[in-house]
């Protein structure tokens, strides 16, 4: 071979090795920097543009020449939390080490339905704590189960030990009330409880590329029955709009299951699995990257209706009575 | 990594006459024109009758340097840190060809963690990667070497960020064959000749794993891992490594001191990875000239 030849490979090899390099754009740590990166980070990721009918280019032109306002701190990270907050999700949060953006009109505009005090009237001091499962066996024979937070862990004995006890029970309330949600894992021990079969519940999509309509195919996602103790007697889930993210999506999966009702409020949504990114001052930013869906692709964005609409009503709360358990308790009895 | 180079016995016994003329002690120069004498023996009658004489070069090294660290699906800045690494190497001159042939294999393993610029997450990355190159030896001058060949590669690693909440982390596969090249210069400075050499890698044709743009390793987890792995070519995967090292006998022990740039990058689905490292290495390297069933001399003494 001639080592004209084998030059020239490397030359050939080396210009496609260089035409291949990564130019590593990065903006400048100032507040027009801070702006155009957390921008387009929401540009090129953001899974509900097309869905929320959100003009994303219209909102950089009108926050972009604000910037040039900003002095401080402060200044920025409300002018960039007020840029985010015209998503309207959520799931999108704009971390600094002084503050937290967040958008909660999902459940602030909305009466509460929920009051510890009178949760504490039903559970009293002998209750039960399994994991993040508080429990107990109601003077009706009704099995009460409290959940307030999905990233609390639940194991598979202690469940199989609460449906064992509370197998003589009428019926069984799973209350969710005011859990913000947590992992999916645990929206998945609990379901498979109660469906008898593989269960389609939803789909999921993602983003293959950066436009505002690139998805993928949806996936489907299914309930499996669980290999320990089933449980097949009605069941109750109680839900309120502060029901987000995860467990918008445990009441969606028990909607599919059978002998489940859905009482109380419409929950909180939040069905963009959030991913997280960071602009060039360190904050950081999470924001919905990969929507869920239900079994007929219907998006979940914005809640799930219940069976029975109901709501705490003054009388009960004088009386120290939670008006939900209580018409959850009528319907299992 | 790159490495002994020179590493076959043409060379050697060249150096070791070019050491000998430095030398002052008679005695030596006896002992040591008998110890060549020995090697050209053995060499000699080595090529004029199969199997001929085979040297291996084993090299083991730690080091320690700079990383920085980008990977899009994790975050769109660039970190910067340290990295750790331990690399072996197995060359062989093989009974082919004349001798021409060499067998190459480098294990890597490595650890880099990297801060952003505010030092407000940390990325951590680990890498193995197994490479076994089968090369052909050119010697277009008199000291330098240029070795061409295929080099079957498999690399496994991650990327880990601390704070990321449903993309904490990335996973990185590659299998394929690059095509390498080995360049390879030998000062011989007294008693201790400098080698400095440099390998560039670059995949022709392999598989490589990447999730898509914005999918989850939660929605991979539940199954949907159907587009995954990928063909790779040098427009989307790149893994370039240059290392100069200097080998500096001691009694029986030969030190190994290496610098290494290295640039792994990846661009695929719209996702890029760009790791590089600047690594100053240290070890121990050993030369072994093996005849058919016996094992004849250490090569460090060839430099003395």
């Amino acid at each position: 071979m001639s080592f004209n030849r084998i030059y020239t490979a490397l030359l050939i090899l080396c210009l496609i090795l260089h035409s291949s390099c990564i130019k590593i754009e990065e903006f400048p740590d100032s507040p027009q920097g801070n702006f155009e990166a957390l921008w387009r980070i929401i540009d090129e990721h953001y899974c509900f543009f097309d869905y929320k009918n959100v003009d994303w280019d219209k909102i950089h032109r009108e926050y972009a020449k604000l910037t040039g306002a900003v002095k401080t701190d402060e200044e920025l990270f409300n002018l960039l939390n007020l840029m985010l907050q015209e998503l309207k999700d959520g799931h999108v949060n704009l971390t600094s080490p002084f503050n937290v953006g967040r958008y909660w009109k999902w459940y602030e505009d909305f009466p509460e339905n929920f009051d510890q005090d009178l949760i504490n009237n039903y559970l009293q001091t002998d209750y039960a704590i399994a994991g993040g499962l508080q429990y107990k066996i109601l003077d009706d024979n009704t099995g009460y189960i409290r959940y307030g937070n999905f990233s609390s862990a639940i194991s598979e004995q202690g469940l199989n030990y609460i449906l064992s006890i509370m197998e003589k029970c009428k019926g069984i309330i799973i209350d969710v009330r005011n859990n913000g949600g947590g992992y999916l894992s645990n929206v998945e021990i609990l379901a498979s409880r109660f469906v008898e079969e593989k269960t389609l519940v939803g789909y999921i999509k993602h983003k293959t590329g950066k436009n505002h309509d690139d998805f993928s195919k949806p996936y489907p996602r299914y309930t499996e029955p669980s290999k320990h103790l089933h449980y097949y007697k009605p069941v109750v889930i109680l839900t309120n709009r502060r029901c987000f993210s995860a467990t918008n999506d445990f009441v969606n999966a028990m909607r599919y299951a059978p002998n489940v009702t859905i009482i109380g409020d419409q929950t909180g949504g939040g069905s963009g699995l959030p991913f997280s990114s960071e602009i060039p001052n360190g904050w950081m930013v999470r924001f919905s990257a990969s929507p869920l869906f239900d079994a007929e692709m219907n998006h979940l964005e914005f809640g799930i209706s219940p069976d029975i609409h109901a709501e705490l009503e003054a009388g009960d709360i004088q009386k120290g009575k939670d008006t939900i358990i209580e018409l959850a308790r009528k319907l299992l009895n | 990594m790159t490495s002994a180079l020179g590493v076959l016995s043409e060379v050697t016994l060249k150096r070791i006459n070019v050491n000998e003329k430095h030398s002052d002690l008679t005695g030596k120069i006896i002992r040591r024109i008998t110890r060549c004498l020995l090697l050209i023996t053995v060499s000699i009658s080595a090529s004029a009758h199969d199997p001929p004489a085979r040297l291996t070069y084993e090299s083991m090294m730690a080091g320690i340097g700079t990383s920085s660290i980008y990977d899009t699906y994790l975050s769109p800045l660039q970190y910067g840190g340290i990295n750790l690494s331990l690399t072996s190497e197995l060359m062989k001159t093989l009974s082919i060809a004349g001798g021409k042939v060499i067998s190459q294999q480098q294990i890597d393993i490595s650890f880099r963690q990297a801060g952003n610029r505010t030092a407000t997450a940390v990325s951590r990355a680990g890498m193995l990667q197994y490479n076994y190159g089968l090369f052909y030896r050119f010697k277009p001058y008199r000291r330098l070497r240029l070795y061409l060949g295929a080099q079957p590669e498999i690399l496994l690693g991650f990327i880990h960020n601390n704070r990321n909440t449903n993309n904490p982390v990335t996973g990185k596969f590659h299998a394929g064959i690059n095509l390498s090249a080995i360049t390879s210069v030998i000062i011989p400075v007294e008693t201790c000749p400098i080698r400095f050499s440099l390998q560039v890698s670059a995949p022709m044709t392999g598989i490589m794993y990447s999730p898509e743009y914005g999918q989850s390793y939660y929605e991979i987890g539940i199954g949907d891992n159907n587009n995954l792995i990928y063909f790779s070519t040098p427009q989307n995967y790149i893994n370039l490594k240059g290392m100069i090292t200097i080998e500096v006998p001691a009694g029986n022990t030969t030190f190994r001191f290496g610098y290494l740039h290295s640039l792994y990058q990846t661009k695929i689905n719209s996702l890029q990875t760009q790791i590089r490292t600047n690594t100053f290495y240290v070890g121990l390297s050993k030369n072994i000239l093996m005849v058919p069933g016996r094992k004849l001399n250490k090569y460090q003494h060839v430099f003395q």
